[in-house]
């Protein structure tokens, strides 16, 4: 949980921080159009020159596009700065998306709770004259109907989870080319060679490593769970553990290992490209500083306009994939909430087997709630890599 | 999938037996036998594990992204045109009037200038149109072109 708020304000204040804006010097014009006038033209011609392919129709069908013309004009809009994030229409949203989750899974819970009651009342009545093994067979029965409502949502999650990984590989595998394309345009030549390859890696592997290896190991452990407490003779309790262990140090060490990589491909592409524009620059305007400073304005708009561009598709990828796994993780939040708080609430009154199923349920999908995070979280760190690198030109 | 079925299927077994048969010492030495079996179970799949043929590679992606080279040609282009009207301007300040400029370069962009042609009005200013270029560009004044 704590993990999860802090990647959760991780991203928030990468929201807070970043900037559509850039550091490039315009000298002034002499023509009849002002250097801003003159800026949003290139900035114009450089999205309409900009090729997004089949990731442009896929992302103009998401409703936050479709209603401001597509994807191109909202990254023009965001560019002119048109664009307003207040911090209360973003918690609101959470809100929103955090009642309407609870919402929905209310009704399951409720079943639980009464099937734990029933239980409770049923051996309550009749323990002093049935027998064990009848006391084992109405809690089997009991049990079995709260497992199959259970992995009716387990089921559903996983489903979603699956769909929301691919959805966001395609996301990635579409805003990561025209990136790639802008920085190696503005004279990222080192960075375009160090992060070509590792971005393709950072796509594949983060969404295999989740639908081939965590989300196997979610339902090992869920099974685990399952069978861990149908019986007093066979514990899993600890198998369980391991496996969800195992899952945490997979993720951990994929994650870590490829935000590590990036991040120091940005450092040494970044200070070996910003140098060499820097230099390029200082050849185009090393004339009489006056002239020089005039010269170097044709120079400067078209880079400038790329920079703003790439800044604006930049913060553009980044608010997609918020959106994308917002949903899925609130309701994976409220899914841990809503079973932990059932689980607490049947302790007292049943069997405790049945409130370690549920709780062990609720720890799993903590987990996977980890999973989703994390896989966003290494998708707006590499575009904000991107984003920053060659910035002040 | 099938290692979790056998896992169910042992574990709701065992269970039945314990329901169906009576307590005692059978019972127990039943119970601790099933034990076995689920524990045998488990470890199945990390047997076969170590027999087969996991490839870490498959989890990686052999792709690479490509660039879009009619972007950045364009973007190159959109540069060179805006030197070459600023060069024009810049000599049309210092009353020297050239109909064009055009920098050739080896790869499309300002790092790699060929050589530079000047279409000028006037012929008889050809040096002053080198030189001044030249200090722009940095370049040679034998790379600069000046023709009528």
């Amino acid at each position: 949980m704590k993990k999860a708020l802090l990647l959760i304000l991780s991203v928030c204040i990468l929201f807070v921080t970043c900037s559509v804006g850039t550091s490039g010097f315009i000298a002034e014009a002499e023509n009849d159009k002002s250097p801003e006038e003159q800026l949003m033209e290139e900035v114009d011609k450089t999205i309409s020159d900009l090729e997004l392919g089949e990731f442009e129709d896929y992302i103009n069908n998401l409703e936050i596009f479709y209603n401001r013309g597509g994807i191109k004009a909202f990254i023009r809009d965001l560019s002119e700065g048109k664009i307003e994030m207040s911090p209360q229409n973003i918690l609101r949203l959470l809100f929103d998306t955090l009642t309407s989750g609870i919402t929905k899974i209310i009704p399951s819970l409720i079943g639980i709770i009464l099937i734990a009651v029933l239980f409770s009342l049923v051996f309550g009545l009749t323990q002093n004259f049935i027998k064990k093994q009848t006391v084992e067979i109405v809690y089997f029965v009991c049990y079995t109907a709260i497992i199959t409502t259970v992995v009716a949502i387990v089921i559903g999650t996983v489903k979603e989870i699956k769909n929301t990984i691919t959805a966001l590989s395609t996301i990635i595998n579409g805003i990561y080319p025209p990136l790639i394309t802008l920085v190696t345009a503005l004279g990222g030549g080192t960075s375009q060679g160090l992060f070509s390859p590792g971005l393709a890696v950072v796509g594949a592997v983060t969404s295999n490593v989740v639908t081939k290896v965590v989300l196997p190991l979610f339902i090992a452990s869920i099974v685990f769970c399952i069978v861990g407490n149908l019986s007093n003779n066979v514990k899993l309790d600890k198998l369980q553990s391991a496996t969800r262990y195992i899952a945490g140090g997979i993720m951990t060490i994929t994650f870590g290992g490829l935000i590590a990589y990036l991040s120091i491909s940005g450092l040494i592409g970044g200070m070996s490209d910003t140098a060499s524009v820097k230099a390029t620059k200082y050849l185009v305007s090393s004339y009489v500083p006056l002239i020089g400073g005039y010269l170097s304005q044709g120079f400067d708009l078209v880079r400038v306009g790329m920079v703003i561009v790439k800044n604006a598709l930049g913060v553009t990828g980044i608010i997609i994939v918020f959106i994308v796994i917002l949903a899925p993780a609130i309701k994976l939040l409220a899914l841990t909430i809503g079973l932990k708080l059932t689980a607490g609430l049947i302790e007292p009154i049943t069997d405790k087997r049945m409130s370690g199923f549920i709780n062990g349920v609720a720890e799993s999908t903590r987990q996977l709630l980890g999973a989703v995070l994390g896989v966003g979280f290494v998708f707006i760190i590499t575009i904000s890599i991107l984003l920053f690198t060659l910035n002040t030109i | 999938m099938s290692w979790l079925l056998s896992l169910v299927g042992i574990v709701l077994i065992s269970v039945l037996v314990d329901i169906l048969l009576p307590s005692g010492q059978t019972n127990k030495f039943i119970k601790g036998i099933f034990s076995i079996l689920v524990v045998f179970v488990l470890i199945t799949p990390l047997i076969k594990l170590k027999n087969g043929n996991f490839d870490i590679g498959n989890l990686f992606s052999n792709e690479e992204f490509a660039v879009d080279s009619a972007f950045i040609n364009k973007a190159n282009e959109r540069e060179l045109e805006y030197i070459e009207n600023n060069i024009v301007e810049i000599l049309a300040k210092k009353d020297i009037k050239v109909e064009k400029v055009v920098l050739i370069t080896k790869s499309g962009n300002i790092n790699s200038i060929d050589n530079v042609q000047v279409k000028a009005a006037k012929i008889e200013q050809s040096s002053s149109i080198k030189s001044i270029v030249s200090e722009i560009l940095s370049i040679d004044e034998k790379y600069i072109i000046v023709y009528e």
